[in-house]
C-alpha cells in the first residue's frame, strides 16, 4: 500500500470533501459555546442534544465582516443577541484546513427560525405549568386592600427602580410604603437563579409583605429570556404572596408576566397601580366615614323633630285641658247668674201677689167699695158678747155712725 | 331633677305615658302644672342629652374631608 505523509493525507481529505459535499448546507444547532475574538470573529462550538446529551460536536466561525451585520440584525429580529444556548439555523460551508483541521464557516442565520424555536419553547414551558397546576395559582391569591409592605426584587442601580421609588414617594396623597429590596440580578445567564434566590428570601418573612414586586430597569429591551425560564416562573406562580410585574418592555409578555398576579408595563405602572389600590381604600374610608355622618345626622335630626312634636303635644294639651277647665267655670257662672234671676224673680211675683191680697184685705178699700165696719166698745164686735143696749160705732168711708143695738136676732 | 338616673329612651317613653294622660283630658287640674312641669323637664333632659350626642359626634365625626 501507499504510504502518504500527513500533509498528503489531509489534502486529500479536503479534495474528496470538496468533490462531494455541497457548496453549502441549512443547519440546525444549538451554540454550545461563543466568543468573539479582538479581530472582530466570532469562534462557536455547535453541537446537537439528544435529552441533554451532545451527540454531535464542531468548530465554527463567523468571520468578522459577517458578523457585524449579522449579530446586529439577528439581535434587532430577535430581540437577544446570539448567544450560547440559542438553536439557530445557519448556512453553513464545510472547511477543511490541512494544518487547522475540520472547522464550518457561518455563512447566514435565520433568525426567524430562532424566533420561531422560541415560541415553540414558550408554549412548552407554559403546556409545563398548566399540566403542573400551577400556572394560574398566584392569580388566585387575593390582593390585599391596602398594599403598604411592599418587598421588591430588582437590581438597585437599574433605572426602572429608581423610577418606581420616586413615583412612590412622590405620591400626591403622601402616602407612606415601606419597601424592602432584595437584589438580584435583571438580566443574562444567571438572572433566573439570582430572581428564584429572591423570592425565597422574601418567602422566609412572608408575614412582613403585602406583595411582591418584580422590576426592571427600562433601557434595554433585549435579553429578557430569563423571564421565560420554567423554574423562576414556576416559583412565582406558587409563591404564597402576589407578585407585580414591571420588567418593562414592549414585545410580548414573558411567561413570568403570564403567571404573576398583575402584569404591569413599566416599573412606574406598578407603583401607579399599588397608590390608585390605596385611592380606592381611602375613597372607600371617606364614603363609609360621610354615610355614618348622615345616617348619625338623620338620627339626631329624627329625635329633634320628636322632641319638638313632644313639646308642641305638651303644650296644645295642657292648654286644651285649661280651656276646658274654663268654659266649665264659665258655664258654671252662667248657671250661678240665671239661677239667681230666676229666684228673685219668683220672690219679687210672690210679693206681688201678697201685696195684691193685702190690697184686697186694707178696710179702706172695703169701705170704698161701700161696706162699712161695725165696732163695739172700740173692739170688734164678739157675738156672743154682744147685747142689746151696747153702743156701736159704725165707719163708713166719710162717716162714722154712732148707734144702740135695739134687737139681736140670729140669721135664718 | 327627677329624671336624673333615667336614660334617653326611658326619658321618652315617660314623656309619651305624661303626654297620653294630657291629651286623654282626664287629669286633675290640681296637678296639670305639676305634669307640665315633669314633661318639659324631661323634654329638657333629652334636649341636653341630643347636644351632647351631637356634639360628640362632631368630635370625631365633622371631619369627612381631611
Amino acid at each position: 500500500m501507499e504510504r502518504l505523509s500527513l500533509f498528503e493525507l489531509n489534502e486529500t481529505i479536503k479534495k474528496n470533501l470538496e468533490q462531494h459535499l455541497e457548496p453549502s448546507y441549512w443547519v440546525i444547532a444549538e451554540i454550545g459555546e461563543m466568543r468573539t475574538h479582538s479581530s472582530g470573529h466570532c469562534y462557536l462550538e455547535l453541537v446537537e442534544k439528544e435529552d441533554d446529551k451532545i451527540i454531535a460536536k464542531m468548530r465554527a466561525t463567523i468571520w468578522a465582516y459577517t458578523y457585524r451585520n449579522l449579530a446586529s440584525w439577528f439581535e434587532n429580529i430577535t430581540g437577544q443577541p446570539l448567544k450560547k444556548g440559542l438553536k439557530v439555523l445557519s448556512l453553513i460551508t464545510v472547511q477543511f484546513h490541512e494544518l487547522y483541521g475540520l472547522s464550518l464557516n457561518i455563512k447566514d442565520i435565520d433568525a426567524n427560525f430562532t424566533l420561531g424555536e422560541r415560541a415553540r419553547r414558550r408554549q412548552e414551558v407554559i403546556a409545563q405549568l398548566k399540566e403542573d397546576g400551577i400556572y394560574d395559582l398566584n392569580q388566585q391569591l387575593s390582593l390585599p386592600t391596602v398594599t403598604q409592605r411592599v418587598a421588591v426584587i430588582s437590581s438597585p442601580s437599574a433605572a426602572g427602580f429608581g423610577d418606581f421609588m420616586d413615583q412612590l414617594k412622590q405620591n400626591s396623597k403622601g402616602y407612606d410604603f415601606r419597601i424592602d429590596l432584595f437584589k438580584a440580578i435583571m438580566q443574562g445567564e444567571n438572572a433566573s437563579e439570582s430572581i428564584i434566590n429572591a423570592l425565597l428570601a422574601i418567602a422566609q418573612q412572608e408575614d412582613a409583605y403585602d406583595v411582591v414586586i418584580i422590576i426592571r430597569g427600562g433601557g434595554s429591551q433585549i435579553d429578557l429570556d430569563c423571564f421565560d425560564n420554567y423554574d423562576l416562573a414556576a416559583h412565582v406562580a406558587q409563591f404564597p404572596l402576589p407578585v407585580l410585574t414591571g420588567i418593562g418592555h414592549d414585545r410580548d409578555e414573558t411567561i413570568t408576566d403570564l403567571v404573576a398576579h398583575t402584569k404591569l408595563k413599566t416599573p412606574t405602572a406598578v407603583a401607579e397601580f399599588l397608590i390608585s389600590g390605596m385611592v380606592a381604600f381611602e375613597d372607600r374610608i371617606d364614603m363609609i366615614f360621610s354615610r355614618l355622618y348622615q345616617l348619625a345626622r338623620s338620627g339626631i335630626n329624627t329625635n329633634d323633630q320628636q322632641l319638638a312634636r313632644f313639646e308642641h303635644r305638651l303644650s296644645s294639651a295642657s292648654n286644651r285641658l285649661l280651656e276646658r277647665q274654663h268654659y266649665h267655670l264659665q258655664l258654671l257662672w252662667k248657671q250661678l247668674h240665671a239661677g239667681a234671676n230666676n229666684g228673685m224673680n219668683i220672690n219679687r211675683k210672690k210679693i206681688e201677689t201678697i201685696e195684691k191680697s193685702l190690697e184686697l184685705l186694707n178696710p179702706e178699700n172695703i169701705l170704698k167699695r161701700g161696706y162699712s165696719i161695725t165696732t163695739v166698745n172700740g173692739s170688734k164686735i164678739v157675738p156672743e158678747k154682744l147685747k142689746v143696749g151696747d153702743n156701736i160705732k159704725t165707719y163708713t168711708l166719710d162717716q162714722i155712725i154712732k148707734s144702740e143695738v135695739e134687737q139681736i136676732s140670729p140669721k135664718k | 331633677m327627677s329624671e336624673n338616673n333615667l336614660s334617653y329612651s326611658e326619658s321618652l317613653k315617660k314623656l309619651e305615658a305624661l303626654l297620653e294622660q294630657l291629651e286623654n283630658g282626664d287629669l286633675d287640674i290640681d296637678l296639670l302644672s305639676t305634669k307640665v312641669k315633669e314633661a318639659t323637664g324631661l323634654i329638657r333632659f333629652c334636649k341636653e342629652k341630643l347636644r351632647n350626642t351631637e356634639a360628640e359626634l362632631e368630635q370625631f365625626l365633622d371631619k369627612p374631608e381631611d
